[in-house]
């Protein structure tokens, strides 16, 4: 019986030793199963509710939309842990070695910038709107808390990302 | 200097294909230029804003959370052993058919990558499951990775398809009848690829075994594997298409149902939900983060008038709805040897769409009619992904012997282009009886 890291890292590409990546899998996968099961939870729930009883969950638009962010940006360092992020590799993989060993670095540590400059200004807005003191329609849940998650996550996708650049996984026999 | 460069879309484009070809992740090199280049007409700080907000903002849209809902359904169901049974089914019906091992793998094919979304994992395994058996029965090479890649093209139009949920968020455009405009062009799409099967078998000489009709008996028992998962298609599209339920309601308890349907099969323990659910999200993640960064760019795409003036450039061109059309093909197959569907799509359609609205053309029609292409841009050579990628998979074989067998699969595919073309009704029939 493989273990739930070794599982998911059988498809991917590593980007950061075995015993670095377990733990954040072991966390995200987690959680993810929980929301996503909450957010599937909800809708059927909502919709049999809704025709069975007459009785719709109270606020589950919102509900939902929360979760979405969240499962998101909760997916994000996943997606970067395991180097998802789609890529055009028509001509990257036709490029001699030494040349990716210098392209590598220097692309990672644009997408942690661009990354970095997201999670900057995820925090302000989340900053703005608690300012004004910004709830969701219904339930009146401030909406700020779910901005300063997103822009902490969208930190740790940075921080994987940057610590990628000093890993070289072991290329393929 | 760079940032009086910026503020035209020329260089703004050049810079992110630079960036794009660098190997710099499609998400984050838009994102980069979008920021850029709207900042280098507006200035940083609204620039800023308008990045913060835009990830905000769409991360919580309600008509959105569709996407991990679908993407958790197509999960679980393929943990059901799907592809399997897909084959089998497909296998038992058309056994006694000359080509019909061929023409049971575009069948799998298109039903499994519409449940799992991604050429890879459809070229992967169908090449562990369909390959062997028809090189056992003396099909060639050519034919048989043919089958397996042009197959693999029909599930991004089969619904619920991902492409079409962000084609609608872009163009604010109906989901449901997005999915439902799909299904005939879908059906369409599989039965001109057998006919490109019976093109290759006949033309190619090729001495194919026929084997013996099972009763209709084993035939039926050989549906049971792939019951529950077209139970579960009909019961999210009717729903949608009965108006039971709205689109990302429907994904909601099409998820729920293939959940239970794993369950009750016995086939999933803990680490596996655990693994499948740690996907759903990861993929979302990556997908979300595509549209951001296309959304992001899009600010820039209509600040710096760079849909004005393509569309200038197109209008003059050819003036003529079917001009404007070619045009956009054209510009799609070529775009197609760099980006993948996603992608392409969520670059291109906020450029285009108005273009065509205003040549007439219905926007669902549209929708479907860009997803076609996108479909035959895999194919095409000399860069269809879906080669390359079975290619990558199936090491022993050629590329050019792959292209060899497309070339049947991608003149039936010109062909129904050509028939959406003269007939929208093709497509627009189905939704318009919602």
């Amino acid at each position: 019986m493989m273990n739930l890291s070794e599982l998911i890292a059988g498809h991917h590409e590593d980007g950061l030793p075995r015993a670095v990546a377990r733990p954040f899998h072991h966390v995200i996968a987690w959680l993810c199963a929980v929301l996503l099961i909450l957010m599937m939870g909800l809708t059927v729930f909502d919709v049999l509710g809704r025709y069975l009883v007459n009785a719709p969950v109270p606020g589950s638009t919102e509900l939902t939309e929360m979760l979405l962010a969240a499962i998101i940006f909760l997916g994000l360092p996943a997606a970067s842990l395991d180097r998802e992020h789609v890529t055009v590799d028509l001509f990257i993989d036709r490029l001699p070695d030494w040349i990716n060993r210098l392209r590598e670095p220097v692309v990672l540590l644009m997408s942690a910038g661009v990354l970095g400059v997201i999670a900057w200004r995820l925090w302000i807005t989340a900053a703005q709107v608690a300012s004004y003191g910004g709830t969701t329609a219904t339930l009146e849940l401030p909406v700020a808390p779910i901005g300063y998650l997103a822009s902490s996550l969208t930190w740790v996708a940075v921080a994987l990302t940057l610590a990628e650049v000093f890993y070289r996984p072991k290329k393929e026999a | 200097m760079m940032a009086q460069l910026m503020a035209h879309w020329e260089f703004g484009t050049l810079v992110l294909f630079i960036l794009l070809f660098l190997g710099v992740p499609i998400s984050f090199a838009l994102a980069l230029i979008g920021t850029a280049g709207t900042a280098a007409i507006i200035g940083w700080s609204p620039s800023f804003s308008l990045l913060g907000q835009t990830y905000f903002e769409h991360s919580r849209s309600y008509s959105l959370s569709i996407l991990p809902l679908f993407l958790m359904m197509g999960n679980f169901v393929v943990q059901s052993g799907i592809a399997r049974d897909l084959y089998s089914a497909a296998y038992a019906w058309l056994r006694h058919r000359k080509g019909g091992l061929a023409v049971a793998t575009v069948v799998a094919c298109g039903g499994f990558s519409s449940v799992c979304g991604s050429s890879l994992a459809t070229a992967s395994t169908m090449a562990k499951i369909a390959l062997p058996n028809m090189r056992k029965f003396g099909y060639p090479d050519s034919l048989s990775t043919a089958s397996i890649a042009a197959g693999g093209t029909l599930g991004i139009l089969i619904p619920p398809s991902v492409i079409l949920v962000f084609y609608g968020i872009m163009t604010q455009q109906d989901i449901g009848k997005l999915f439902l405009a799909g299904i005939l062009p879908g059906i369409l799409g599989v039965i001109l690829y057998a006919l490109a099967v019976w093109i290759s078998v006949h033309f190619g000489k090729f001495d194919l075994p026929i084997e013996a009709k099972l009763p209709l008996k084993d035939r039926i028992i050989a549906l049971k594997g792939v019951a529950g998962a077209l139970g579960l298609f009909a019961f999210v599209m009717g729903g949608i298409y009965f108006g039971v339920f709205t689109p990302t309601e429907s994904a909601g308890m099409g998820a729920g149902g293939a959940f239970l349907l794993v369950l009750l099969q016995g086939r999933l323990t803990v680490t596996k939900t655990l693994v499948t659910l740690y996907e759903t999200a990861k993929t979302t993640a990556m997908m979300f983060f595509i549209l951001f960064g296309a959304l992001t760019f899009a600010n820039y795409v209509n600040l710096s008038g760079m849909s004005r003036d393509i569309q200038v450039l197109v209008t003059s061109v050819g003036d003529h709805p079917l001009a404007v059309i070619g045009i956009i093909t054209v510009i799609y197959l070529i775009l197609g040897c760099v980006l993948e569907g996603l992608s392409m799509i969520t670059l291109t359609v906020p450029i285009f769409y108005p273009i065509v609205a205003a040549q007439g053309f219905d926007l669902i029609w549209f929708g479907i009619y860009v997803v076609i292409v996108t479909e035959v841009s895999y194919i095409t050579p000399p860069v269809g992904l879906n080669a390359f990628v079975l290619k990558s998979v199936v090491k022993d074989v050629q590329l050019s012997t792959i292209f060899r067998g497309l070339g049947p699969f991608l003149l039936v595919d010109v062909l129904r282009v050509i028939l959406i073309l003269a007939f929208p009704a093709l497509v627009l029939f189905v939704p318009n009886m919602m």
